[in-house]
């Protein structure tokens, strides 16, 4: 109760961002005056409200709902009433436009949470995990059943302060985490004894009792496991894993491809905690198969694990397609008449096929014993007296490396208090620290970025809490051993310790967390394969091909990174990262393997940028089809940083042309749609950046014609063709790339305000505005090298602003 | 004697965390039930309400019931619920207020009735669900306060949530969808017995305290404007600290033996029928057993509907809804709604044929069913499809459509215009859908006269 009274104390003023006035003046305004005060002004107030008086303070969200109401009227057509002069439809999108934008800004404040005198913006699940691994050796699943809660994403961005809340559950999660990954770190039981599982096709794949049978003849050692496309759960095995740890896995295959088509594609998926453990194209003849070898975690428990071929294919459920129990499988020559055709009559295969023989799970694997983390912990081994002055100094240090801050006196005190509690219960000295240990990695101070302090407040932040921030935003964990040091020097923030920091970290294999997490979320990746494109329509789709969509697009961004290339780059390109599986998709030959590769692009190819990738022309589809409103709407968020404004409520839907009508293309229902003046004035903003993509389908194969159903007739041809507001036309999507390329400094700003939403992990308000033109003008100067445009960040004001 | 020996371990427990002084005051009333319970008179017979969405709307053409009253036609796809006539109610057009001209956070908000809105600037923020108001009331009497149940593990994203459960400070609270994990949470054998058990959690109960303390004295130096935050983080860990006490009162209680067979084979989210029946199993289960009284269900969430290959739909059901008056894609989704009733009837079914005492275990269970919108291709949120089934040993009654659209002359065309014009703007704008929450609320002792935006009980099915 205590706290309550006195928490009520000291409440702070928070600044309010003015409005900035100059379109208020020249386009609201003189609309207000000649279409809504004679009703809704000094003289007359229909449904008691005036908009004369509104004040322009979007930040409160009152306010802000009725210029949201008064956006919405205008945008109807509702108002102006049916018996007024009606105004033009470019003046109401210039209306509605400025208040989207009020309201947008206005958002992007309150995501800010700028007037906190204290933030706290808890660690994603990607950087918990991350910051586990960094701090105890031990990797936590975070994804899996027993992991941590989905985080949510503001715009695509999956760190905001203000959006990442917490729950009962959360800590529940969060207590039993620090449980599993303290055990599995520290040697407080005996060390765990590594076994091997050894499954054998012959043990796997026939009945008990054929077994010894098998052996006797020698054919044990023979019999194979055949598993053709679309397996599914045919071939699923339990594996009892006894302690949580680190596994090696053995697997012994063939992979047979057939003639001009896929190799064969081994997954092995842990069924219960939905998590592919390996997956991998797999090319060897019948008579010598390989073996893989893989490392994975796993935590104790009973797996169901399937053994998959992970390719499209004929559905062997159809038809028995394989020996049963009593009659093994021994090679492509051994097949019954009922069971599916596996070869041709040459013996070729006809479909991708693996033939397995003996996977075997070794584990759990140490590195050492005790494990480095205990050694670190307990840093004063064996030998050491275990004394409280040692449990203090032993929890000190830790809390210090997982607040990313010195701890404080009563902090340790408190930390001490767990300790002697549990000596006091009968738990042995290292059991007593583990409950210290636990109390740390639950502590607000571990989950949260603190920024700011009561007793010292300062706008910029300490050099502790720069560590961390640049930490995060560059490596997504906790700050290493040398950061820490200069924080404690206090020289972290002087412009030439900082500049050499940044150069360390962006050379270090960790920045490969920014390369990939920061185009996920600023491009919204994350949507891709959201919406999964239906099998009838686009049965080539599967997971590889998906997974190879989003690497194109990280591993295109880390290219552009790593040889600090320029912004433009993201707009066109002669060149792009693909792998074979995403290369056969677009149609570009002499492309091998699995990973991502830069390939030289021809005019022809059509693609060249972010623009004309698979992931992005695929994340706004619904799944049948290409959404051109949606494309030009991502366009404008992502590349122009300018979202729309939101579409009036109750849309009527677009009708299908019936059987007797000619096929009509989207393109032209679309349109018709837009004959509507109202619905015109902001969707002659929005479409014509996704209808530039009319030649590429939902899953971004390149086309010439749409594939209609409904209607009669051909198929209609596809005009990409538009123009931009401005007046500016194009022809083709390479058109309108060049002309997003005139516009280079928008998308550069839009691009710095990205960067500054993941990096300092809230949305920006109008006060960030000069500091962001100041960055980009900086980026214009160099090229708009990107990674001499992350540096500039780091070393700007605004990123040490608190 | 058991009694005895727990609750002086209760005092000696609370004296080594750090004596009686500075102990946070928690209500202790719920954690101490099952100790009493032993001892007291039989309480009263338990009231449970469950909570099923399914996402997108419905094909509102097949649902639509045609005749106000008792003696009206089951549509289409209520159908399959034709045994059931007398266990539910069905409603047309109700509507939440605050739901109008809102696309997918249609369910973020369908058990708060809360004003969000996705499309303008507003930040995001929920309130309590409905379903988290009956377990403040009925927490006390179970092992768990509520479970939440959902077609994926999480929360899911603001305005597209896949849970519907939210905590008094608005938080989304995350939700379940393994049947194996679910059930090994409810009956799954405490690690160790009970004596590791309670060490255990004993050392969690000083681990959170220590946590509190610490957090706590940073609040104290804060505004009240600074602290959404931290508060969430206090409560959130306070929470917890409530829970384990809860858990630790009933470790004394021996958990049910039940068959873990069905839970623990490997049921995938591919073969859609067998998914769903064993999630309602598992809630028919929790609440035979007594494990909690309040679940929440997302059969889908918005984004996420499961496609139902074993009837030939291989759209998930979001595709579905963007039918765009396709004549195929509305009976797939006339299909795909037959298909969901079917299950549900098969929940019913089992609420049915399981008996609470000598009664069914529907007569003391309240089961809320629909969606948060009702024409899902440009997103309308009148008319919402609702039904409420069960509850008649608390005093409701059912075997009616109740017709807010039509009340007097209910004769439907069921074409597709009639269809869209319906689910726009409600026809009556007192039809709220919290009245019916309400009537719920009261049925579950939930002392209010109020949710949300509610104007009064629904007085037409209490008996």
């Amino acid at each position: 109760m205590l706290l309550l009274t006195l928490l009520l104390e000291c409440t702070s003023a928070r600044a309010q961002t003015p409005a900035p006035q100059a379109d208020f003046e020249r386009t609201v305004k003189p609309f207000f005056e000649q279409h809504c005060v004679t009703c809704h002004g000094e003289k007359k107030q229909k449904g008691d409200f005036r908009v004369d008086t509104l004040p322009q303070n979007f930040v409160n969200s009152a306010v802000a709902g009725h210029w949201t109401e008064v956006m919405d009227r205008i945008n109807d057509g509702e108002m102006p009433p049916k018996k007024q002069p009606r105004p033009r439809p470019d003046e109401v999108a210039q209306v509605a436009d400025w208040i989207a934008a009020q309201l947008s800004e206005a958002e992007s404040a309150r995501q800010s949470a700028i007037g906190e005198r204290v933030s706290f913006r808890r660690l994603s699940r990607e950087e918990y995990r991350n910051t586990i691994r960094d701090l105890l050796g031990v990797t936590f699943d975070t994804s899996d059943p027993a992991g941590l809660p989905e985080d949510p994403d503001w715009q695509g961005f999956e760190r905001i302060g203000t959006v990442l809340t917490l729950s009962a559950a959360h800590v529940e999660k969060y207590l039993a985490a620090a449980e599993t990954v303290l055990n599995e770190a520290l040697a407080l039981g005996p060390k765990p004894k590594p076994e091997i599982t050894r499954w054998s096709a012959s043990t796997q794949r026939t009945n008990g009792d054929l077994v010894p049978k098998l052996r006797t003849r020698g054919l044990a050692d023979k019999v194979r496991i055949d598993i053709v496309p679309n397996n599914g759960a045919l071939d699923a095995y339990d594996l009892h894993v006894p302690t949580t740890g680190e596994y090696v896995v053995r697997v012994k295959l063939s992979g047979l491809r057939p003639a001009g088509g896929r190799a064969p594609r081994l997954r092995i998926y842990a069924t219960d905690i939905g998590r592919t453990l390996f997956e991998r194209d797999i090319e060897a003849p019948e008579d010598q198969p390989v073996t893989l070898e893989f490392r994975t975690h796993l935590p104790a428990g009973t797996h169901l694990i399937r053994v998959v071929n992970a390719v499209p294919g004929p559905n062997p459920e159809e038809r028995a397609s394989r020996p049963l129990g009593s009659k093994p499988f021994f090679n492509m020559k051994s097949r019954q008449p009922w069971q599916i055709k596996l070869t041709d009559d040459d013996y070729k295969p006809l479909w991708p096929t693996l033939l397995l023989d003996s996977i075997e799970w070794e584990g759990p694997v140490q590195q050492s014993w005790p494990p480095p983390a205990h050694q670190q912990i307990f840093f004063a081994g064996e030998g050491a007296k275990k004394d409280p002055a040692y449990a203090r100094a032993i929890l000190s240090r830790f809390a210090t490396r997982a607040f990313r801050r010195p701890v404080r006196p009563d902090e340790a005190d408190r930390l001490m208090k767990l300790f002697e509690n549990s000596r006091k219960l009968g738990d042995d000295f290292e059991n007593s620290v583990k409950t210290g240990l636990l109390a740390v990695l639950c502590s607000d101070n571990f989950l949260y970025l603190v920024e700011g302090s009561t007793q010292a407040p300062s706008p910029r932040l300490t050099d502790w809490e720069l560590a961390s921030r640049l930490s995060y935003f560059l490596w997504s964990t906790a700050p290493d051993q040398r950061l820490m040091d200069q924080a404690q020097r206090g020289t972290l923030h002087q412009p030439d310790v900082l500049g050499a920091e940044v150069h360390r970290m962006m050379s270090d294999p960790k920045v490969q967390a920014f390369a990939t997490s920061f185009p996920r979320q600023w491009l919204q990746l994350r949507r891709v394969g959201m919406f999964e494109p239906d099998r009838k329509i686009y049965p080539d789709y599967d997971e590889y091909l998906e997974h190879s969509m989003v690497a194109e697009t990280t591993s295109y961004f880390g290219e552009v990174l790593d040889h600090n290339l320029s912004l433009r780059a993201f707009l066109a390109s002669d060149w792009t990262m693909l792998n074979e599986r995403l290369a056969g998709h677009y149609g570009i030959e002499g492309v091998k393997g699995e990973a991502m590769q830069r390939v030289a692009l021809r005019p022809e190819d059509h693609r060249g940028g972010l623009l004309t990738q698979a992931s992005i022309l695929g994340l706004t589809s619904d799944g049948t089809r290409h959404r051109p409103v949606h494309r030009g709407k991502w366009v404008l968020e992502s590349i122009y940083g300018n979202p729309p404004p939101p579409p009036p409520p109750n849309v009527t839907p677009i009708k299908p042309a019936a059987m007797n009508e000619p096929k009509t293309s989207l393109r032209a229902k679309i349109e018709a749609h837009r004959s509507d003046a109202s619905c015109a004035a902001c969707h002659r903003k929005i479409d014509p950046l996704g209808l530039a993509f009319e030649n590429y389908d939902a899953i971004g194969h390149w086309r010439l014609e749409e594939a209609v159903r409904d209607g009669s007739g051909a198929n209609p041809k596809l005009d990409p063709s538009g123009e931009l507001v401005d007046g500016r036309k194009f022809a083709s999507a390479d058109e309108l790339k060049k002309l997003m390329e005139d516009d280079i400094d928008k998308f550069n700003l839009a691009f710095v305000k990205k960067l500054a939403t993941y990096g300092l992990r809230r949305g920006m308000t109008f006060d960030d505005r000069k500091p962001l033109a100041s960055i980009a003008d900086q980026a214009k100067a160099h090229e708009y090298a990107m990674k001499t445009i992350v540096e500039d960040f780091v070393l700007s004001e605004l990123f040490q602003k608190r | 004697m058991s009694n005895f020996l727990s609750q002086r371990w209760l005092l000696s427990r609370r004296h080594f965390l750090r004596g009686l002084g500075a102990t946070v005051a928690l209500p202790m009333l719920g954690a101490m039930t099952p100790l009493r319970g032993a001892t007291a008179a039989a309480a009263a017979k338990p009231r449970r309400s469950v909570f099923v969405y399914i996402p997108n709307g419905v094909n509102g053409m097949t649902w639509q019931v045609s005749k106000a009253g008792r003696d009206y036609q089951l549509s289409r796809a209520l159908a399959p619920l034709e045994k059931h006539r007398d266990a539910f109610t069905v409603f047309s057009g109700l509507h939440h207020p605050n739901g109008l001209g809102q696309a997918h956070v249609c369910a973020d908000t369908w058990l708060t009735g809360a004003k969000i809105d996705a499309q303008s600037a507003r930040q995001y923020h929920n309130t309590i669900s409905v379903d988290q108001l009956v377990a403040e009331v009925t927490s006390r009497h179970t092992r768990f306060a509520s479970l939440e149940l959902s077609i994926a593990s999480g929360t899911g994203q603001p305005n597209n949530s896949s849970t519907l459960a939210f905590s008094r400070d608005g938080v989304p609270l995350p939700a379940e969808d393994n049947p194996r994990n679910i059930f090994d949470r409810l009956f799954g054998e405490e690690q160790g017995g009970v004596a590791a058990q309670r060490i255990r959690l004993n050392k969690r109960r000083s681990v959170l305290d220590a946590v509190l303390d610490d957090a706590k004295s940073l609040r104290r130096d804060l505004g009240a404007d600074d602290q959404t935050k931290l508060d969430e983080y206090l409560h959130s860990v306070r929470d917890v600290e409530q829970r384990t006490e809860r858990l630790d009162a009933w470790l004394d209680v021996p958990k049910p033996k039940v068959d873990a067979g069905p839970f623990h084979r490997n049921v995938t989210k591919d073969q859609a029928g067998d998914y769903y029946r064993t999630m309602f199993d598992l809630i028919v289960l929790a609440l035979r057993t007594d494990m909690t009284r309040v679940v929440t269900y997302m059969n889908g969430s918005e984004g996420n509907g499961l496609a139902i290959p074993e009837i030939g739909i291989t759209q998930s059901r979001h595709q579905l809804s963007h039918h765009g008056g396709d004549k195929d894609v509305l009976e797939r989704l006339a299909k795909s709604d037959e298909f969901i009733m079917r299950q549900f009837s098969y929940f019913l079914d089992k609420l049915k044929t399981e008996l609470d005492g000598d009664d069914p275990l529907l007569d003391r269970t309240m089961v809320l069913f629909g969606s948060g919108m009702s024409y899902g291709h440009s997103h309308s949120n009148s008319n919402l499809p609702i039904l409420l089934a069960g509850g008649r040993g608390l005093g409701l009654k059912h075997g009616q459509h109740i017709d807010y659209n039509r009340p007097k002359d209910s004769n439907y065309k069921l074409d597709y215009d009639e269809w869209l014009s319906l689910c726009g703007r409600p026809k009556d704008e007192k039809a709220r859908l919290s009245n019916l929450m309400l009537t719920m609320l009261q049925k579950m002792e939930v002392n209010t006269n109020q949710f949300v935006d509610s104007i009064a009980p629904v007085s037409e099915i209490i008996g």
